[in-house]
């Protein structure tokens, strides 16, 4: 009788439960928790929430669960929800899960318990772990249909053919991290796989620019001198290929008491490109091409208007050369970054697993498409999810992880971090245009060029870079002198930054050595050798004030000096493969 | 090593001035042909603008006769002028080219390249 109660009691507990597992009704709400994040939860409860909502999908036994579990089982690689997902496929016995869980089976990038539930789920469906051969064409003339969760549309722009996975964003509507939306979800496959490096700058500098009036003179004077450059390089396997130009305008205007004024304007414009085809490991061919031009203008006017002095000089130069060489320098600096943020994340226990290259690259891809953001917004909660996704950040960031994540991805000690070896020797052709006074050597001349770069990266605080070039004119007419020139230097740089990462600034010292001959009777062999030693502070990442002190002996005259130099830029932001 | 920076100081004393002649400095990477060879922006500072006009091949280092001009009496003269004229004047120099940074004479030249101009009131 006593057995008889207990059997009776559990039979009414299971019916009592089993309309809360198999309700048919809870199913769209239950997906519904899943796709969405509801209004005023935050996101590590919605994300618990939707662990215990798969797992009622996966009892419910509703078929109408099969589409959701068959996105959570191919997407959620890094979340328990994942294998929940896999193994209520199973349960539900739907053959439309199979495609799924033999791709899921038969991945090897999938960690190995998935794998085996999804072996253990096919079992259950009837099917083979491993997935049949495709059939013939003719046999299936329709394309079958994309997994439900894939983005099948083409990357916006820039070459990402790579495909190393999906958006990153959250689903649309969905808020992200922060509880605001975002508008445009950064791309995760910006760069091609052959891709190993690619830079953009953009740089404005003034060096100067005043208005000002005296009424002792009744003096109005204004100058400005300022100048901008834009700079873009990719580095591929097979090829090489960059561009800039540049533009600095100078000008002045004085305007006294009297007829007397003078106005001033000095305009450079000039750009360059250069390609390069690997032919084998490390070698290449080159070639180049620059072009400048200036236009300068000076007008004076004095008291006595027939003394007035009026001046135009125009010059322009057209350059190509052609060459070949060995190596390349790849700027690390992208990946270094990457490096530190894990380093950031193992210093704070919050570090799930490495971050290998391809989560590296989907990481840069991010930074790359968010470049021009005014703000760090975007950069962080995409970087952020990211890396929950991977399994790298264990957690939501604590208040201290996340100032050092903004720190480390606005750091601009990862920016231009060189690293190789490069040795090039090229053959240039220019022609030269100077038809104003005073006369100067203008027409075709041809030169020898060497370059040498050797660039090492000491760790993520210290960099080692050394630089050789020579130049010596070649086919000068007779008579016409044939100079040359062999410059060296090299610099060590050390970044420092404060306990909790903020980088405060770097300290560089370097040599230098040069040797010259103007080939003239005239003149003597020059031979000079310098030091320099400099404190940068920074501010962000392309703007900085350097102050240095100097030392040069040239030509048996000691020199001692010291300057400050500074620059604002708006744009510096780059992408490397590997960080070795 | 020893005797490497030995020889080079013996190379260093040999190019220098021996008195009677000018010191005509080392050149800079881009002191002849155009902008193929690349040439960086000088300080706008008279000493670095008076520096690139030494690696240009415009001035010596230091002429042998008195009051010739060389890169010492380049400083005074741009630290002669008045601010806004002479900010022209370096900007002109930082600027332009080494060709057109020359003078008549250079590089033991008898007057001032033409940027100079800059600087007339």
């Amino acid at each position: 009788m006593r057995r008889l109660t207990y059997v009776l009691a559990a039979a009414l507990a299971a019916a009592a439960a089993a309309p809360a597992l198999a309700q048919p009704a809870d199913v769209p709400t239950l997906i519904q928790l899943i796709d969405k994040q509801p209004a005023g939860v935050d996101r590590p409860t919605w994300k618990e929430q939707r662990r215990d909502a798969a797992k009622k999908l996966a009892a419910s036994g509703d078929k109408r669960a099969v589409p959701t579990l068959i996105k959570l089982a191919d997407a959620e690689a890094f979340d328990v929800i994942g294998e929940i997902a896999i193994e209520g496929l199973g349960a539900l016995g739907d053959k439309s899960a199979v495609p799924t869980l033999e791709k899921i089976a038969a991945d090897s990038s999938r960690d190995r318990q998935q794998r085996d539930l999804a072996k253990k789920a096919l079992a259950k469906l009837g099917a083979p772990a491993t997935p049949p051969p495709p059939p013939p064409p003719p046999d299936d003339p329709t394309p079958p249909p994309p997994p439900p969760d894939r983005d099948v549309s083409p990357p916006d722009d820039g070459g990402g053919t790579g495909g190393t996975g999906g958006a990153i964003a959250p689903p649309d509507g969905v808020p992200d991290l922060l509880g605001t939306r975002t508008p445009a979800p950064p791309s995760t496959d910006r760069f091609a796989p052959d891709v190993l490096a690619q830079r953009e700058e953009l740089t404005f500098a003034v060096g100067a620019a005043s208005l000002g009036y005296d009424s002792v003179r009744d003096r109005t004077a204004f100058d400005l001198d300022a100048s901008g450059r834009y700079a873009r390089w990719i580095d591929r396997d097979k090829t090489a290929w960059g561009a800039e130009a540049g533009a600095r305008v100078v000008a002045g205007y004085l305007n006294p008491e009297g007829p007397a004024r003078s106005r001033a304007v000095i305009v450079d414009i000039d750009g360059g490109g250069q390609f390069r085809a690997y032919a084998g490991p490390g070698v290449y061919g080159i070639g180049r091409a620059v072009i400048a031009g200036q236009l300068q203008y000076l007008s004076v006017i004095r008291d006595d208007p027939m003394d007035a002095y009026k001046d135009g000089r125009t010059a322009a130069d057209l350059g190509v050369a052609i060459g070949g060489g060995y190596g390349r320098i790849i700027d690390r600096g992208p990946r270094l970054r990457v490096k530190q943020l894990e380093a950031l994340l193992e210093a704070g226990r919050a570090l799930g697993r490495p971050i290998d290259d391809d989560l590296a690259a989907k990481l840069q891809s991010v930074w790359w498409d968010t470049r021009r953001d005014r703000t760090g917004f975007r950069q962080l909660t995409a970087t952020v999810a990211i890396l929950r996704e991977a399994g790298v950040l264990l957690g939501e960031p604590d208040a201290a992880t996340t100032f050092g994540m903004i720190e480390v991805l606005r750091d601009p000690s990862y920016d231009h971090r060189q690293d190789g070896i490069d040795v090039s020797l090229q053959i240039g052709e220019e022609y030269l245009l100077r038809e104003d006074e005073p006369a100067v050597p203008e027409g075709r001349t041809e030169l020898v060029l060497v370059t040498a770069t050797a660039a090492r990266q000491l760790g993520l605080a210290s960099e080692a870079i050394a630089h050789l070039d020579a130049r010596y004119r070649i086919l000068a007419d007779d008579g016409v002198p044939a100079p040359w020139r062999v410059g060296a230097d090299a610099t060590w740089r050390h970044f420092v930054h404060a306990d909790h990462g903020e980088l405060v600034g770097a300290f560089d010292v370097g040599a230098r050595l040069a040797a010259s001959d103007d080939d003239r009777d005239d003149t003597d062999l020059g031979v000079a050798i310098g030091g320099t030693a400099g404190w940068t502070w920074v501010f962000n990442r392309a703007s900085s004030v350097r102050a240095a002190a100097d030392v040069t002996l040239d030509a048996g005259e000691l020199f001692i000096g010291a300057r400050i130099t500074g620059s604002y830029g708006f744009l510096d932001a780059g992408f490397a493969r590997s960080a070795q | 090593m020893r005797s490497l920076l030995l020889g080079f100081a013996l190379v260093l004393a040999t190019a220098a001035c021996d008195g009677t002649e000018d010191a005509d400095g080392a050149r800079g990477s881009c002191a002849s042909g155009g902008a193929l060879s690349g040439c960086a922006d000088s300080p706008t500072t008279p000493e670095g603008a008076c520096w690139r006009l030494v690696e240009c091949g415009s001035l010596p280092v230091d002429a042998a006769g008195d009051g010739d001009r060389d890169w010492g009496r380049c400083v005074g003269a741009l630290e002669g002028l008045p601010t806004g004229r002479a900010e022209l004047v370096m900007a002109c120099i930082a600027s332009s080219t080494c060709d057109e940074l020359l003078a008549p004479g250079s590089p033991h030249p008898w007057e001032w390249p033409a940027c100079f101009a800059y600087g007339d009131q």
